[in-house]
């Protein structure tokens, strides 16, 4: 414990003297007050131990959420030793022995995050104050994980993100206690930017359509970084409001602008109808300077791809995960979920479900669950066998170094879950980056109680 | 020159759906008096009769795809296509244009009787009252759709013949004037929803007298005539207007339950920029906006003034209700 | 002249000795309901606080507005800039709150307040709107955009620096040395509350509260008999800022944070909300709506099939699962549901709200033949409404 922490400790606690005098005062000194004398917040003193999973259960990403959530279900029944086990399996080095945690039963607490910062401070809170939780997993959007994590910091609990992909989360504004399976924006781009250049050639024109906040630019500057590389020029990157709806305004003037290639970077709704109304708008049958006209849209999902339908088909972008890989830690998962709902997971399920197992697999390596002890076996773990090939925690900035999937939208597919075909399996080597790249401050590891 | 062409065709576009968007919200306030937040509701339960219309003809036959062991993977083929061939397949591509006709007796039948079980009970209360309870039964309209069709955005395909674009430039001689049919479609469809709700108010006896009403309700009690009845009428009219809209705008914008919320205020900055109650403020709110929209999007405009397009309907808004106190066309 | 009357009749007195008492063993009944940790209380207390303020103008002047949030956001990232460039200590990031948002509100409601009914509405509405595209988008210097603003180790603090305090790790906002997160926040804000609510039943005393209400009750009257009811309007619209801005101001106090959302209509209807739902114009439905919304949102969307599966143990396996398959639909991802449904319900059978219902139980209950003072008291009430 830092100097500047036990001070913090000392006055809160002579503050929490104060004001249970004044509650004494009024003739109330409620139990909860009784001071918790352990190591670190939320020990878990029964035989069991409560995870947080805070997903969005309404607004847009709902459907995202609800599979997020039977991922996490299905993780907890196999830490358990319930189910099949699933990518206890296949993972490795594994120290899970199917008895929970550390012999703790595995329980947990869920909230609605709604795609809201404050709501899903407060429903991470809930679930450390109220139910005990020691982990907070989940996520839908860059803005609540990162929201989330500074939450998990102060508190003093590890967060798990889920589904996030802006570079902010683990580079502007990481954190010692946060964690990310999933891959951010720059990792699309180095990813995407070999394919782009062997399918559409180098010398193209990019227009680029970019949601106004945080996690369209990372994603804007990334892919203009990659494509600038190989030799594309860029006509445009015009900024449109999040949630704008209909995108004919700022469709219309891609069609003159002399650009070959469109760049959408829209996430969930956004995207699904600003790529709906571009290919109304004909951009794929047009030809500009001798070329055929290509749409791009960097970050892609099997839901999304759903509610694009048609639309998606033949279009290119990343994706962390998908169903259809043939390695045996993906095959033994969606064995495990399919079997346990009759439908195959999304990425933001194996991402969550993943960061779930190697939570708890660094408990037991630590043999604790003191953030700390947590943190530090976390830090740089190495595995294999969890469906993206041999992967890293890397310790300077918790970001998971892995391969990064390149996608296209199947133009005939086998039955409705085959919607997307993966063109590439992009080795970790070329998606990587130096540990200053992205900047930002890890801090230090907090386990006041 | 093109560009300037595209942007005033993406504003009459929109303005034309804003204004058949706002048109059932001002005729129930102008006729009933009730500020109705379950409108955008409406709107989107119009755009949900099209994606079970779609969903009925599309009941398919699956063959199961045996490769995947896991869970059950299926190619769907719809039987309309397995009996009828081509003429099925034909039926399914028509199905939003299938879903207009099948919507207006639902629409007309729910908005009957909202109207009989719900609003008749509020026409004397507070907005505010109208308020909550018009918001909790959208809240609660949307969660049933939620729970039935998931949270995800549906995609609904126009048909085949009107889903690509039309070179509208070549006929008068400029370059790459390109707009999509469904649009042009949507655009001409408004007009005549709206031209249509005019004449039946201007031109039949009911009309005249829920005009008379929205003037002076009591005197038209008074001679006799039973009023609560044709705003009955009314109310289920504006349901179907604004499920129409839902409707047509599926292909455009591919529904989920949380559209109509998205297009709630909208609805009532077209309404109350035209003048509460006023049918014809409402058209012309619902152009303004579109069109100045669509210009304030321009990349020209919004290297001179950051954000404009952001706010640019707000703004409008603002500056019309400080300058004219009763919206466009509102009557004191 | 003396707008506010400051002498305290012996009924107020007890009303706000009660109230205090309530408020401060919050921690107690909380625990009862399952709320009974310190973020959900501190929430009651601060959207108690924003509803009551609302109320002054909306309960009063029956002017509606939809747009408090913005004030609320702006009390939020003024707390926020002042615990990153001055101190941590709360008051002074209050003060500025209460400061920015009041002169925000001025300007804002003296462009609003030339037009009624739905036209003001409206207007606030796009006012709102405004300052949250822009929060979101083009303002992100000021306001970190999506990300939202946050209180950082570096920040300059200049006082701190000057006094000498370190910067922690994860500065938390204090009160000369009192951290104030956890049950410190908590009370923090119920003392903050109670203030508010002092000062708002203050109001609804004074003739500045009388002269409101019959502007309310009939506006073209008040102005035949000479009287200019702007200047009061005014005062009313700035003061329920201030108090939105108070509210946003703890928000950052209990979680030194802030981010646009907090300005997006549906906040700024969520207070219109509590306030109907609680009863309009009275004194405390402001603050049972705003618990009861808040309840809803954070321990409802919290219930899952597991947790329902527990609660119905002791009952035989098939009717557990008969239980848990009826409720489920209301409570997890269905508690927008619910929400729905009560705004209904209470709209069609108690059109005062809940303090209605309360008073109706009261009267059904405890003392069946004072059922004719709980008459006259509706009447008090729906004369001050």
């Amino acid at each position: 414990m830092s100097n500047d922490s036990k001070k913090l400790t000392e006055l809160s606690r002579r503050g929490f003297l104060k004001s249970t005098a004044a509650a004494a005062a009024v003739g109330a000194a409620p139990a909860m007050f009784v001071s918790n004398a352990n190591a670190y917040v939320n020990a878990p003193k029964g035989k069991s131990v409560t995870l947080g999973f805070n997903v969005p259960q309404s607004g847009a990403y709902a459907d995202e959420g609800a599979d997020e959530l039977r991922a996490y279900k299905l993780a907890v029944k196999h830490l358990n030793g319930e189910g099949d086990g699933g990518l206890m399996n296949t993972m490795k080095p594994m120290s899970l022995k199917g008895n929970g945690i550390l012999g703790k039963k595995v329980e947990f607490a869920t909230g609605d995050t709604q795609t809201k910062s404050d709501a899903a401070r407060a429903s991470a809170k809930r679930m450390i104050e109220k139910d005990g939780a020691v982990m907070i997993s989940g996520g839908s959007s860059s803005g609540v994980a990162i929201a989330v994590q500074s939450l998990c910091q102060e508190a003093g609990v590890i967060f798990m993100a889920g589904l996030t992909h802006s570079n902010d989360t683990t580079g502007k504004d990481k954190r010692k206690h946060g964690f990310r399976h999933f891959f951010n924006t720059d990792m699309s781009g180095s990813a995407l930017g070999p394919v782009l250049e062997s399918e559409f050639g180098k010398e193209r024109t990019a227009y680029h359509l970019t949601a106004d906040y945080t996690w369209g630019w990372s994603q804007e500057g990334s892919i203009k970084n990659t494509t600038e590389g190989i030799g594309w020029q860029t006509a445009k990157a015009v900024r449109t409001p999040l949630g704008a709806g209909d995108f004919s305004q700022y469709i219309t003037p891609v069609l003159n602008s002399g650009a070959d290639v469109l760049v959408l970077n829209h996430y969930g709704k956004d995207m699904v109808n600003s790529l709906t109304q571009a290919v109304q708008f004909g951009l794929r049958d047009k030809n500009v300077n001798g070329k055929d006209f290509q749409i791009v849209v960097p970050l892609f999902s099997r839901l999304m791809a759903q509610g694009a339908g048609e639309n998606i088909k033949g279009i290119y972008g990343t994706t962390n995960w998908n169903w259809s890989l043939k390695d045996a830690g993906s095959q033994a998962f969606v064995k495990s979920f399919g079997a346990e709902y009759g439908f195959p997971p999304s990425q933001a399920a194996h991402t969550c479900y993943v960061q779930t197992l190697l939570y708890a697999n660094a408990c037991e390596l630590a043999g604790t669950f003191d953030p700390c002890g947590v943190i530090a076996a976390l830090e740089g773990f190495k595995f294999d066998g969890m469906g993206n090939g041999p992967t890293e925690y890397r310790a300077e900035d918790h970001q998971c170094f892995k391969d990064v999937l390149v996608v296209q939208g199947n133009d005939n597919p086998s039955s409705q879950f085959d919607l997307l075909n993966v063109v590439q399996e992009v080795p970790r080597s070329q998606v990587e980056y130096s540990t200053t790249h992205l900047g930002g401050e890890l801090g230090s590891c907090n386990n006041k109680a | 020159m093109e560009a300037l062409l595209l942007q005033v065709l993406n504003g009459l576009d929109k303005g034309g759906a804003y204004a058949l968007i706002a048109l059932g919200l001002t005729l129930v306030f102008g006729t009933l008096g009730v500020v109705n937040f379950t409108h955008g509701a409406l709107f989107m339960l119009g755009a949900f009769v099209a994606v079970s219309v779609e969903k009925v003809l599309t009941i398919s036959s699956k063959v199961r795809d045996e490769s995947i062991t896991f869970f059950e993977a299926y190619k769907e083929t719809p039987y309309l296509e397995i009996w009828w061939g081509d003429t099925g397949a034909a039926i399914i591509d028509w199905s939003v244009p299938i879903s207009i006709i099948i919507a207006i007796p639902i629409m007309l039948a729910v908005g009957i009787a909202m109207e009989r079980g719900l609003i008749k009970y509020f026409y004397k209360r507070e907005h505010a009252d109208q308020i909550l309870v018009t918001f909790g039964l959208a809240i609660v309209i949307g969660e049933i759709i939620k729970a039935n069709f998931g949270a995800n955005a549906i995609p609904q395909a126009a048909p085949e013949v009107v889903s690509g674009s039309v070179d509208i430039g070549a006929a008068i001689g400029l370059d790459g004037v390109v707009y999509p049919w469904w649009r042009m479609i949507y655009l001409a469809f408004s007009l005549s929803i709206i031209g249509g709700v005019f004449a039946f108010l201007h031109m039949t006896t009911f009309g005249m007298v829920v005009r008379a009403g929205m003037h002076d309700r009591e005197t038209v009690g008074l001679l006799g005539i039973n009023i609560e009845k044709r705003f009955t009428i009314v109310f289920g009219l504006a349901a179907v207007v604004a499920g129409l809209a839902g409707v047509m705008y599926t292909p455009i914008l591919p529904p989920d339950y949380n559209m109509g919320m998205d297009f709630l205020v909208l609805s009532f900055l077209v309404v109350v920029v035209g003048g509460m109650g006023s049918l014809g403020g409402a058209v012309a709110a619902g152009f303004l906006l579109g069109i100045l929209q669509s210009f304030s999007s321009m990349t020209a405009v919004k290297e001179i003034i950051p954000g404009i397009d952001q706010v640019i309907i707000y703004l409008i808004a603002v500056a019309i209700l400080l300058f004219r106190p009763r919206g466009l066309f509102g009557k004191d | 002249m003396k707008i506010i009357e400051l002498s305290t009749s012996k009924r107020d007195l007890l009303i706000l000795v009660v109230f205090s008492v309530i408020v401060l063993i919050a921690p107690f009944w909380g625990s009862l309901i399952g709320a009974g940790y310190p973020d959900l209380l501190q929430k009651f207390a601060i959207f108690g606080l924003f509803a009551v303020g609302y109320n002054i103008l909306f309960g009063l002047t029956g002017y509606l507005s939809f747009g408090h949030a913005a004030f609320l956001g702006v009390g939020s990232y003024v707390a926020v800039w002042s615990f990153k460039l001055f101190t941590m200590n709360a008051l002074p990031a209050i003060a500025f709150s209460i400061v920015f948002s009041g002169i925000f509100a001025l300007v804002i409601g003296f462009l609003c307040l030339r037009r009624t009914g739905i036209y003001f509405s409206i207007l606030t509405l796009a006012f709102a709107q405004m300052s949250y595209k822009l929060a979101y988008s083009v303002l992100t210097p000021i306001t970190n955009g999506e990300t939202g603003l946050f209180v950082l180790k570096d920040d300059p603090r200049v006082i701190d620096g000057a006094l000498g305090i370190a910067s922690a790790e994860n500065p938390l906002a204090s009160l000369f040395g009192i951290t104030l997160n956890g049950y410190e926040g908590f009370y923090f804000c119920a003392v903050v509350l109670i203030l508010g609510f002092w000062l708002s039943m203050k109001i609804f005393r004074s003739p500045f509260g009388m002269k409101l209400v019959a502007i309310k009750s009939n506006q073209t009257r008040m102005e035949y008999t000479g009287f200019n009811h702007r200047p009061y309007l005014l005062a009313a619209f700035v003061i329920s800022g201030m108090y939105a801005g108070l509210a946003g101001a703890l928000l950052a106090v209990v979680d030194p944070t802030a981010g646009a959302e907090r300005m997006v209509w549906t906040a700024s209807g969520e207070v219109v909300l509590m306030t109907i739902l609680g009863g309009l114009g009275t004194m405390f439905g402001p603050l049972i709506g705003a618990a009861t919304i808040k309840y809803m949102e954070n321990i409802f969307s919290g219930i899952n099939d597991t947790l329902l599966g527990t609660w119905f143990d002791f009952l035989p396996q098939a009717l557990t699962d008969l239980l848990v398959t009826i409720v489920s639909p209301f409570v997890g991802s269905g508690w927008h549901l619910t929400l729905g449904l009560t705004f209904m319900m209470i709209m069609i059978f108690l059109p005062g709200g809940m303090v209605e219902g309360a008073q109706k139980i009261k009267a059904k209950f405890f003392n069946k033949s004072k059922t004719e003072q709980v008459e006259s008291e509706q009447l008090e009430k729906d004369g001050a409404a």
